[in-house]
């Protein structure tokens, strides 16, 4: 699992490093704009967590392209372990920019003498939203044959959030309608425990599909 | 010794091609070449021993552990260099290095290291950047370098130059210089492994036709030079294939059922599978 984990984050710092300075970018625009309007920007949790939420999908999608689902199962570890291995990637990686968006905005509200909860709502929601394509995506992208399966099921994905998101900026009175939402603390506990539930059941999901799969 | 692999019964089924029932034995510490043209099912085979695609039926042991049960912790013991070398594209050395260091308990960084010095592998070169040549010889160098006790190898020297593959060969024969270290390796370029193999096994469509000592199969066969009535004069079980030309016919026949005075020239492993494969088709 070791090694596996070290493949993943070596294969992100040396291709996918990119999403970092996006991810800090939008999370220091986030802190400035909680310092100057006194309130967590929660319409911008979407787009933070998208590329965070990519970036498991984007290892598998590479494996299947490079023939690493082949070289891994040559070394020392189980097909459960190259699953489980995808599924700590995105929790670490959901952990990461959630912890990282905390830091700032809780640091730029506390600067302007406001509450933190909406900093805590907030990055349990970057938590829950990056975990999201991996729950939804992974089981299909298990269960897809070929690395043009896995592409495709990725592409799918890809255009479906991006359509969505899309669509509330597309609109005006959507727009305005999402501007100013607010979502309080104790919802988003409710999706953060939702969605942790969730990737327990789409963990053992694409386990099965993964054990069944000739690669 | 234990084998250090035991094929019993496989079967694997797909809709255009299947791997009959196949045995197939590699005692330990020796070196077992199969050989099959393209599409015979050396890989389907290989694949199926090292779980990348599951078999329909069978039973596989890897050096004396049940591979149903144990595949993953058994993998630590197996070095193996597939047809495609999998590793991603951006990738150099060190990445390599790291990765392995964190997957095998017996990673040899300065083992790895000198292997690729010797293969004069570029440390600072992307994976991508690499040839067909240098990823394979990357792959062989990974492969040896987690004193692994068996090397399983798919078309491993395929796309080496001759005196890389040469020198490859070399390696390999080093390798089972140690007597529990053994080698499973298919390829159709028969030539290498004609001088590397003490076992060899033929492999057409899906069917394993022999699993024999090298040495015993050369001894035991030959080819006869004859004209079409002397032929017909021989014990037909005697000839395993044969072919004709405005000079005569040329069959693989058994020495021991040949009379003496025959014309007959020593076989190579090459000329017996070709002659097995069309005598068959």
């Amino acid at each position: 699992m070791k090694g596996l984990l070290t493949k993943d984050f070596l294969h992100i710092k040396t291709a996918y490093l990119v999403f970092f300075p996006y991810l800090l970018f939008m999370t220091v625009m986030c802190a400035a704009s909680t310092f100057a309007k006194g309130n967590v920007p929660f319409v911008a949790i979407p787009f933070i967590a998208i590329f965070q939420s990519l970036l498991p999908l984007t290892m598998i999608m590479d494996d299947a392209r490079t023939g690493f689902d082949k070289t891994a199962l040559t070394l020392p570890f189980s097909r459960k372990d190259y699953i489980m291995e995808k599924y700590l990637l995105t929790l670490i990686n959901a952990l990461a920019s959630s912890m990282l968006f905390l830091i700032f905005t809780a640091g730029a509200a506390l600067m302007g003498s406001n509450s933190i909860t909406d900093s805590l709502s907030a990055s349990l929601l970057i938590f829950s939203f990056s975990m999201v394509l991996t729950i939804a995506d992974m089981p299909f992208m298990t269960k897809a044959k070929t690395a043009a399966g896995t592409r495709k099921v990725y592409a799918i994905s890809l255009v479906l959030y991006g359509a969505s998101a899309g669509h509330f900026m597309a609109f005006k009175s959507l727009k305005d309608s999402i501007k100013n939402v607010h979502i309080p603390l104790h919802t988003s506990t409710v999706v953060f425990a939702v969605i942790l539930a969730a990737s327990i059941i789409s963990y053992l999901i694409s386990a099965a599909f993964y054990e069944k799969k000739d690669i | 010794m234990t084998n250090a692999i035991e094929i019993k019964g496989l079967v694997k089924e797909y809709k255009d091609f299947k791997l009959d029932n196949v045995d197939l034995t590699l005692p330990g510490g020796c070196i077992l070449g199969l050989i099959g043209e393209n599409g015979a099912g050396k890989s389907t085979l290989i694949k199926c021993l090292l779980g990348i695609i599951h078999k329909n039926s069978g039973s596989i042991s890897i050096l004396g552990r049940d591979a149903d049960t144990e595949l993953a912790d058994i993998k630590e013991d197996i070095g193996v260099v597939l047809d495609e070398v999998g590793i991603p594209d951006s990738f150099r050395y060190k990445h390599i290095n790291a990765v392995m260091k964190n997957t095998f308990r017996n990673w040899d960084e300065k083992m790895f290291d000198d292997y690729m010095e010797k293969f004069k592998l570029p440390k600072n070169k992307k994976f991508k950047e690499f040839s067909r040549g240098m990823k394979m010889k990357m792959g062989i160098a990974i492969a040896l370098s987690h004193k692994a006790k068996l090397l399983v190898l798919d078309e491993a020297t395929n796309g080496l130059d001759p005196v890389i593959r040469d020198e490859v060969t070399d390696l390999f024969y080093e390798f089972t210089r140690s007597e529990d270290h053994s080698i499973l390796i298919s390829s159709h370029i028969v030539s290498d492994l004609e001088k590397l193999c003490d076992y060899v096994s033929f492999i057409h469509k899906g069917q394993v036709l022999l699993n024999e000592e090298k040495d015993v199969l050369l001894e035991e066969y030959a080819i006869a030079h004859c004209s079409e009535e002397e032929l017909k004069e021989l014990d037909p079980t005697a000839i395993r294939g044969k072919k004709a030309s405005k000079y005569g016919v040329q069959a693989l026949v058994r020495r021991d059922a040949v009379p003496a005075g025959m014309n007959l020239s020593p076989v190579t492993i090459e000329e017996l599978f070709i002659f097995m494969i069309k005598e068959i088709d």
